[in-house]
């Protein structure tokens, strides 16, 4: 995974690779929980445009993450996600709680879009 | 179509890819859709990590995994010797979970039970957890 700041938005945004299960789930919710300390972030968007499998465990670092972003007021977005990801999110609900994009852009106009 | 596999693993949570790309690659011998695939990659992904981290609660074991095709039915039979479930009707419900603190999202089953066509779950405290699942693929034939 890499990470990078958006200063101007202030978001993290996170791009991931491979597969998220259990096993990859504490590295993720580590990784981003320490940025959002560093950088004073409140906002992150996760790229998932290189993710090729996910199970309950990513659902579960998101609703960990999203419980983070509301007590801080931000948003999570997720962008570029594959159709088995996107079921699960809606499955679980999340579809309903973060913001679900194809890019980037789009999603941040999305948040945007919220608060005004 | 009548074929069979097996094989055990440590209850380690760097073999939960492992397992289900096993488990995936048996299955495609009945040509399945990748949206089969992916949905019994899933289905394994929850029943072996719910034998490590609430059957073996993280600490050693070992999980047996098994297979069966017949026809165009595949049934997998995943099988743990860890601590059990006590009352596997709850453990079921949607959105519960043994483990609150531990950010799990309690909807390994519910997944299991969407992907799958079949899942029986036989566990009794201290006697380990037996999971079996069977999905009919639709191959065109």
């Amino acid at each position: 995974m890499e990470t990078m700041l958006i200063a101007k938005h202030r978001m993290i945004v996170m791009k991931i690779y491979g597969e998220i299960d259990h096993h990859a789930a504490g590295g993720i919710r580590k990784e981003l929980e320490k940025e959002i300390k560093r950088t004073g972030a409140i906002n992150i968007a996760l790229d998932f445009g290189n993710v090729t499998f996910m199970d309950s465990a990513g659902i579960g670092v998101i609703i960990g993450r999203y419980k983070t972003v509301r007590s801080l007021g931000g948003n999570i977005i997720i962008y570029d996600a594959s159709d088995q990801v996107i079921r699960l999110l809606e499955m679980a609900g999340i579809s309903e709680l973060v913001i679900i994009s194809n890019t980037l852009q789009n999603g941040i106009r999305k948040m945007n879009s919220f608060k005004i | 179509m009548d074929n069979s596999m097996k094989f055990e693993f440590p209850a380690k949570s760097e073999n939960e890819r492992f397992a289900r790309t096993v488990c995936a690659a048996f299955v495609v011998q009945l040509d399945p859709t990748l949206e089969e695939l992916d949905e019994i990659k899933t289905a394994i992904s929850e029943a072996v990590t719910n034998s490590i981290i609430h059957g073996y609660e993280n600490s050693e074991g070992i999980i047996e995994i098994s297979g069966q095709i017949k026809d165009n039915i595949v049934k997998y039979i995943i099988k743990d010797k860890g601590c059990g479930i006590d009352n596997v009707e709850k453990a079921m419900e949607p959105l519960y979970t043994g483990k609150p603190e531990s950010e799990r999202s309690g909807m390994g089953f519910s997944i299991m039970e969407a992907f799958m066509d079949g899942l029986e779950v036989e566990s009794a405290k201290g006697k380990g957890t037996t999971v079996i699942m069977t999905k009919r693929i639709s191959n065109n034939e």
